[in-house]
């Protein structure tokens, strides 16, 4: 890691982190009025009285977002304002160790793992892509027994499955291979 | 790494052992059938299918669970099972509004024709009901009275291009009544509303006139159907009034008939089919169905292109009902 | 009143009927675990199995998966800070902070005493008081519903009381996003971007899936230590929580009749009540400032006033034939397809079956109740795996549970997005609570707001001219004038009184 991008994380960690929210609110706000303004309005049904017209209350909705965000994003500059000085604590603690940064990379892996998961889990289906899945997170959590990561995987899978496709009749994908035992 | 490729191996074998083994009864089905119901999960119209769908799964040898996926007046339904592969282990549950009234609309783009037929499920009559207490109007005759002379001061459950919407908005228009039309999520709401005497009449169905008998007026079923009369507990027709809806047959119902995708092989076509023959004739079930109001319509395959056709040709003649309708209620208020 | 009950004796009082509730509690509490799956999906899926059972066994189990899986969402919010149920998004609040002081048995051992608690006093709320709040319900027309919706809404704003502002956004984020899918009212899609998933909205379970569970599990990985064996200890069956909640009953018996009053009025649900029932128990508390940290009031109030609600759902439901939520829409169908249809012919004509369905009510509090003395040790000692066996077993129930809603991978897209939406919340002190009570109650507020003014006409006066409408308003107003008072203003108010 660089200086440079340690320097950065330490800066989304402050100020810029805090606004993430209110930034995310305000273009759920954008596309409301985009939709509203857009396809609602090809569809005839963002204007009349109020019954009839989809777009009042979203849009209501949306300012209201707007106003809290911009009310946020103002309190976020106040504070790192004050704390400018005392920001040097705050700022150590937001200042990842290298641990930290790992597990932090570690439940981002996580997540990338889950959405293979959900991607892989029609075409390959769900007793290949299960413990396929679950033996990864094993891994990737530490467990370095091969036969608990198999055993385990395989398990719960198959149970899991039993529960859900056998007991309460859930249509698990079968997959490419068709494998569908319950 | 190589613990994940010695695993993703271990898994490998594992498949190549299941894929074994079901090779070896390559009959169909060999695993569960799926029906894509398009209204919301619990319903006794899910409940209805369900019963269909069991007695179809013990003939099949395999569970066909129904599953509920609701959406846009049905089209999420029927795109989620266009979406699957035309293997027979996905049918649609085909309901008129999908199959029929959105096309109609330009919300779907499939015909009756798109689509392989199994038999045809049931049907559900509408009829106009309103509470035995009101005074204003007490039959047919002087209900058409009231709602002339106060155009468009009335209301009753009405949602958008559905049925039993459709089939209401054309008797209005066909009898140049004004009334306005409240969407409700389910009848049994609107029923509700009736009584606290915030809608002025409803539309119900069998169900829902079941439950509530002694809180409903019948004045006339919106079917020309004598097995429908039966269902009302004798109640009038328009027909019996000399007024002619202009719609008959299955078009002024609500109904079902199972499908398959167009392009599933010819002999799993006939398994399924053979199977809900037998069930739909197996007379434990038809009680069962009967008991909750619903009328099972019997209709086979080779019926189904003209049935389905002519119920669309009479839609689409209500079709310009609702738009009246609008701007009827729009002009009178 | 207790015609139909001595009726029902003999109907329920059979070897199927007791083992079906008996069965169905277990289950119900395991489903309400389950992340994802809640009682209605566990009816739902359970449905065809009660197709061959007589009507009172079938009824009677279907009830009881309602009743055991409305308490068990509360049990892995408590443990593991995963709601099973959005109906345990309340619970969570108190519940998870009590367990994190290493107080897990006694934080388990209250939620589900109280709930089975709240049932019996939401049983003998429907015994007795049916036909009253029947008649009640049923001035609740579309101007009331409306009005009451609103406040629940408000409610958002009590609940998040630390960071209103925050509240106010994540309400209004979970109002909008309940806008996504089909306008009945303008007969078109709005937000679905062409999307075919999105046709049907986004699912509640999906989100409040996502929200809380995904984001906790993020959460913990990146705290790290995933071998270290937790500091658990095990416990044995007790009584000591049932007699905590009973020394609570001021609480208890309030909660659980704001719980089953809101049960009987058409729309409301679980999700509303403990949130009203928890933002009351915090108001008219001494003590309101330990709410939030592990108080034992919080639970309480929340898990009665929830398993109540069922009992008042179930007014509604049979007396009137208009179900008191989704759930008890369900279990209306379910009552037809058994050969009956509710409303007031069946208590006319089917004494016994009704009398059949209260006893199978009562019966399956009272196994919830020894449930929580015997099963509560059980359940704690799930927390006893460490984290790298728990972490991938919850993250693969959370995607069965949801993947069963309607077998679909979409809901699984959605799942993932909220839980990084839910995570990063999260992490900005944003409360996730009022996006569950926006999601719940904005479909209501908007359809019946909208509803009104069709029937009316586009007559605002409507809402005014209407007395229950009008004074639920009124006091809607002043809780909103309540809120932008000064807190200097406030206190001195309330000093004065």
């Amino acid at each position: 890691m660089t200086s440079n991008s340690i320097r950065l994380g330490r800066f989304t960690g402050r100020l810029p982190g805090r606004l993430i929210a209110p930034i995310f609110f305000l273009a759920i706000a954008a596309i409301v009025f985009w939709q509203t303004n857009t396809d609602l309005v090809e569809k005839d049904i963002a204007s009349g009285s109020m019954q009839y017209n989809a777009a009042f209350v979203p849009e209501v909705l949306a300012i209201v977002l707007i106003v809290l965000a911009f009310f946020q994003i103002l309190q976020a500059f106040r504070l790192a304002d004050a704390n400018l000085d005392t920001s040097a604590s705050e700022a150590d603690e937001e200042d990842e160790t290298p641990t930290e940064r790992g597990l932090a990379l570690r439940s981002f892996v996580a997540l990338v793992f889950l959405a293979f998961y959900i991607f892989a889990m029609r075409p390959l289906g769900y007793h290949i892509a299960t413990p396929l899945f679950l033996a990864c997170l094993f891994v990737l959590l530490n467990v370095r027994n091969l036969f608990l990561v198999l055993g385990l995987s395989v398990g719960i899978s198959y149970a899991s499955a039993y529960v859900f496709g056998g007991l309460l009749n859930v249509v698990l994908p079968a997959g490419v291979f068709e494998i569908a035992p319950f | 790494m190589t613990l994940k490729s010695k695993f993703s191996l271990g898994v490998a074998t594992i498949a190549a052992v299941a894929l074994a083994g079901s090779a070896a009864f390559a009959d169909f089905p060999e695993r569960k059938i799926q029906n894509i119901f398009p209204w919301a999960p619990g319903t006794v119209a899910h409940g209805v299918s369900q019963m269909i769908a069991e007695g179809m799964s013990e003939r099949l040898g395999q569970p066909l669970p129904v599953v509920a996926t609701p959406g846009a007046g049905g089209v999420k339904a029927f795109n989620t099972a266009l979406a699957a592969p035309a293997d027979g282990y996905t049918i649609f549950d085909g309901y008129v509004a999908p199959l029929v009234i959105s096309p109609m609309f330009g919300r779907a783009d499939w015909g009756c024709d798109d689509f392989t037929p199994l038999w045809s499920a049931t049907s559900n009559a509408f009829a106009i009901a309103i509470s035995p207490t009101e005074e204003r109007f007490t039959d047919f005759p002087t209900f058409i009275e009231y709602l002339k002379a106060n155009p468009g001061k009335t209301a009753y459950n009405g949602n958008g291009l559905s049925l039993p919407h459709m089939v209401s908005a054309k008797v209005l228009q066909t009898l140049d009544l004004v009334s306005r039309p409240v969407p409700y999520d389910d009848i049994e709401l609107g029923m509700k509303d009736l009584r606290s005497g915030v809608l002025d009449w409803l539309v119900v169905n069998p169900g829902v006139y079941n439950a509530n008998k002694d809180n409903l007026k019948i004045l006339v079923t919106l079917s020309e159907l004598e097995s429908v009369q039966r269902t009302y507990d004798g109640a009038d027709r328009a027909l019996d009034f000399g007024i002619d809806l202009g719609i008959s047959g299955l078009a002024p119902m609500g109904w079902n008939w199972w499908l398959v995708r167009k392009d599933t092989p010819e002999d799993r076509v006939a398994v399924l089919r053979d199977a809900m023959e037998a069930t739909i004739n197996d007379p434990e079930v038809r009680a069962q169905i009967e008991a909750t109001g619903f009328v099972l319509t019997e209709y086979s395959p080779d019926q189904y292109s003209d049935v389905c056709n002519s119920a669309r040709a009479q839609l689409e003649s209500a079709k310009d009902a609702i738009t009246w309708e609008e701007e009827a209620v729009k002009a009178a208020n | 009143m207790l015609e139909p009950l001595f009726q029902g004796i003999q109907l329920f009082f059979t070897m199927d009927a007791v083992f079906a509730v008996l069965v169905g509690t277990l289950l119900g509490l395991l489903i309400g675990v389950l992340p994802g799956l809640g009682p209605l999906m566990g009816i739902i899926l359970l449905l065809p199995i009660t197709f061959h059972m007589e009507p009172v066994a079938g009824m009677g189990l279907l009830i009881a998966i309602y009743v055991g899986g409305s308490c068990g969402g509360a049990i892995s919010a408590i443990l593991v800070r995963i709601p099973g149920t959005p109906l345990a998004a309340a619970t969570l609040l108190d519940g998870y902070p009590m367990a994190q002081k290493g107080r897990a048995k006694d934080a388990v051992g209250i939620a589900i005493s109280a709930s089975a608690l709240g049932g019996v006093l939401g049983g003998i709320v429907l015994i007795f008081l049916a036909p009253l709040l029947a008649r009640f319900a049923l001035e609740f027309a579309p101007p009331e519903t409306f009005a009451l919706a609103l406040t629940g809404l408000l409610v958002i704003a009590l609940v998040s009381n630390e960071a209103t502002s925050k509240g106010i956004m994540t309400g209004a984020f979970g109002l909008l996003i309940s806008t996504i899918g089909y306008d009945q009212f303008a007969n078109d899609l709005r937000f679905t971007f062409g999307v075919n998933g999105l046709l049907g909205g986004i699912h509640i379970v999906a989100m409040v899936v996502g929200l809380f569970a995904i984001s906790e599990v993020i959460v913990q990985i990146k705290a790290g230590f995933f071998s270290r064996n937790p500091d658990v200890p095990w416990v044995r069956p007790s009584l000591n929580s049932a007699l905590m909640v009973l020394s609570r009953w001021v609480n208890l018996v309030r909660s659980s009749a704001i719980g089953s009053f809101l049960g009987a009025l058409p729309g409301a649900g679980g999700v509303v009540s403990s949130f009203t029932a928890y933002a009351i128990a915090r108001s008219s508390s001494k003590t309101p400032e330990k709410f939030g940290t592990g108080f034992e009031d919080g639970i309480v109030a929340t898990e009665s006033a929830n398993n109540a609600t069922v009992g008042g759902s179930l007014i509604p439901t049979l007396s009137l034939g208009i179900p008191g939520d989704a759930t008890s829409a369900v279990l209306m169908g379910a009552l037809i397809i058994l050969g009956f249809f509710p409303g007031p012919n069946l208590f006319e004509q089917n004494q016994d079956v009704v009398g059949g369905i209260f006893l199978a009510y009562m019966s399956a509090n009272v196994v919830l109740f020894f449930a929580g003395i015997f099963l509560t040790p059980l359940f704690v000692a799930c927390i006893k795996f460490k984290k790298q066996y728990l972490l991938p077993f919850i993250t693969l129930l959370c995607v069965l549970g949801v993947f069963s809603l309607e077998s679909s991978t979409f809901h699984l897209w959605v799942m993932l997005a909220f839980g990084i939406i839910g995570y990063v919340l999260r992490r900005y002190d944003y409360p996730l609570a009022p996006m569950v009570i926006g999601m719940v109650l904005g479909p209501i507020a908007e359809s019946n707001f909208r509803r009104s003014l069709v029937i009316s006409g586009n007559d605002y006066s409507f809402f005014i001219d209407r007395p229950i409408a009008a004074t639920i308003l009124a006091i809607n107003l002043v809780l909103i004038i309540w809120m932008l008072c000064p807190k200097g203003w406030k206190n001195r108010l309330l000093r004065r009184v």
